[in-house]
């Protein structure tokens, strides 16, 4: 449905988007993941035609961005950043507004049908301006769907929203998304996790990571377990040199705070081993496990993890 | 706040010419007095229709979601240019009750008053076009309105200037030429001219071509 290779745009000296290539099918929510400045609003822009790319070629439903730009904007819905809405105008009068520029043959049925998905009948004929920020973005979104587009694009939907508001408008991108195929950008990661198939991290313009959440996860830790493990009843020196024999032990184990209660942080190369090589360890030892915490790496983590490296590669 | 300007607009230009100009003391059955005040008022009126036009959409960030909407350049200039054409054609029907009623006052020559109309339409018609541009160049209404102001008060004094200050033929020429004024002089003596008519199409459809470029310049920024 989206194709996009080797995208590439500056602003001035400032690279924003850098050879960004990748294909998202159809009826797929994609999260674009990244920090402020990551590229993600430029390469939405590229994407519904409101700014050129310097370089490389994107197709939506198999028509070029640069040549058929008419009939694909036809088929794109986009809720920009702050949705722009006329304050003036009701609810009502601005699908209208809009419906009539993009052409929808019937306009009646089609807010009719928009109203109800986006749960705004009850505020149809109030005005713009007296409505709260959860509706107005809901009226943005109706605005973008207005003319069933194939591709919904949304650039940080959720922003600005009360933590009920985002429940509901996180279910709302889940309805749209069984038929239509979504980008959404977000810098908030339960937001990729909560509702996004697939996710695209990108950093400086760059992809960084392109995948479901919990695979690329997997993949940057490797398959190693991390456990954080307190006991209680042995020194730290002592826990860290009877630790280190254990057969199966990934690196070194660590120690994470001394004391009566010592903390170590170790790996194992599977959860099942890991586990049951502890509590015979601690047995043996006759220490008490306080607490056994194995690690998961969550998105966060990845995060930070893809973002740190790019730092470095800078830095060196 | 279009009307508020319209409602101003007409009570300004009555109130001038029945009383700053006065017109029942002078006793000649012409209109000139009130159609002479226009192209004077249109300096402030013209920009305060178009200042908002473009400029307040991309305040608002509203160009982004019309980019991305699948309209073309021209068409979106046009449907911003026939949208303030069509408020000045309701200040101009607005205009026509005090006409009919200084008409029947004496006996008034109805091709010169109809010669007058013709005129300052296309008079405004072709400011319109130049003050959307302006709009199109500006990032905030304000800024809009005062340059805006700026060239009008340019292409409306420019022949009265070359008129009064000692200046090198040619660049008289070239400013009495550019000028609003003189172009609607003729018409306001009844006399129609393909020249004047030439003068304010080419105008128009120049500001209107620039002003779709300037759109898909932004595309680029």
């Amino acid at each position: 449905m989206i194709k996009v290779s080797h995208l590439n745009r500056t602003y001035g000296d400032y690279l924003a988007v850098a050879d960004v290539s990748f294909e998202i099918p159809q009826g797929q929510i994609v999260g674009l993941l990244g920090p402020n400045g990551a590229g993600k609003t430029t390469l939405m822009k590229i994407l519904t035609g409101y700014h050129y790319s310097d370089t490389g070629e994107a197709w939506i439903d198999g028509l070029p961005l640069g040549e058929e730009l008419l009939e694909v904007q036809k088929r794109v819905g986009y809720l920009p950043e702050s949705a722009p809405l006329y304050m003036d105008l009701t609810v009502r009068e601005y699908l209208e507004f809009i419906g009539n520029l993009r052409e929808v043959q019937d306009l009646e049925g089609a807010i009719t049908r928009v109203l109800k998905l986006c749960a705004l009948e009850g505020v149809e004929y109030k005005s713009i301006s007296h409505l709260s920020k959860g509706f107005r973005q809901r009226v943005g979104l109706a605005q973008a769907i207005i003319h069933d587009p194939k591709v919904l694009i949304l650039d940080e939907p959720t922003t600005g929203l009360d933590p009920n508001q985002i429940l509901e408008f996180r279910d709302l991108i889940r309805t749209l998304g069984k038929e239509k195929t979504v980008i959404l950008s977000t810098h908030i990661l339960q937001e990729v996790e909560a509702i996004c198939e697939r996710v695209l991290i990108l950093n400086k313009g760059r992809i960084m990571a392109d995948g479901k959440a919990d695979e690329i996860a997997r993949e940057l830790k490797g398959s190693a377990v991390v456990y954080t493990l307190q006991v209680k009843g042995l020194k730290g020196s002592e826990g860290l040199k009877s630790l280190s024999t254990l057969p199966q032990i990934v690196g070194k184990p660590d120690l994470l705070q001394d004391g009566d209660n010592p903390v170590f942080k170790l790996s194992f190369p599977s959860a099942v081993e890991g586990g049951e090589k502890l509590f015979d360890w601690a047995v043996a030892q006759n220490v008490k496990i306080i607490s056994l915490i194995p690690e998961t790496l969550t998105l966060e983590d990845v995060f930070a993890e893809l973002t740190k490296e790019v730092v470095s590669e800078i830095r060196s | 706040m279009a009307y508020g300007v319209l409602a101003a607009f007409l009570v300004f230009t009555s109130v001038m010419f029945l009383i700053g100009n006065q017109f029942i003391a002078s006793n000649s059955a012409s209109m000139r007095g009130y159609f002479g005040l226009f192209p004077l008022v249109f300096i402030v009126l013209i920009p305060a229709m178009t200042m908002r036009s473009w400029a307040e959409e991309k305040k608002m960030g509203a160009m982004e979601l019309f980019l991305t909407l699948p309209l073309r350049p021209s068409e979106m200039v046009i449907g911003k240019y026939l949208g303030t054409l069509a408020l000045l054609t309701l200040l101009f029907i607005l205009t026509l009750p005090m006409t009919f009623m200084v008409m029947t006052l004496g006996s008034f020559e109805p091709g010169e008053i109809i010669g007058q109309y013709l005129g300052l339409y296309l008079l405004g018609a072709s400011s319109l076009a130049l003050g959307l541009f302006m709009s199109a160049l500006s990032s905030n209404q304000i800024s809009a309105f005062l340059l805006g102001l700026g060239v009008m008060v340019f292409f409306t004094l420019s022949g009265t200037l070359a008129a009064s200050v000692e200046l090198p033929k040619i660049l008289k020429d070239i400013l009495q030429f550019l000028s609003f004024v003189p172009r609607f002089s003729s018409f306001e003596r009844g006399i129609l001219d393909t020249r004047d008519f030439l003068y304010f199409g080419i105008f128009t459809t120049l500001f209107l071509y620039l002003n779709t470029k300037v759109l898909i310049f932004r595309k680029w920024r």
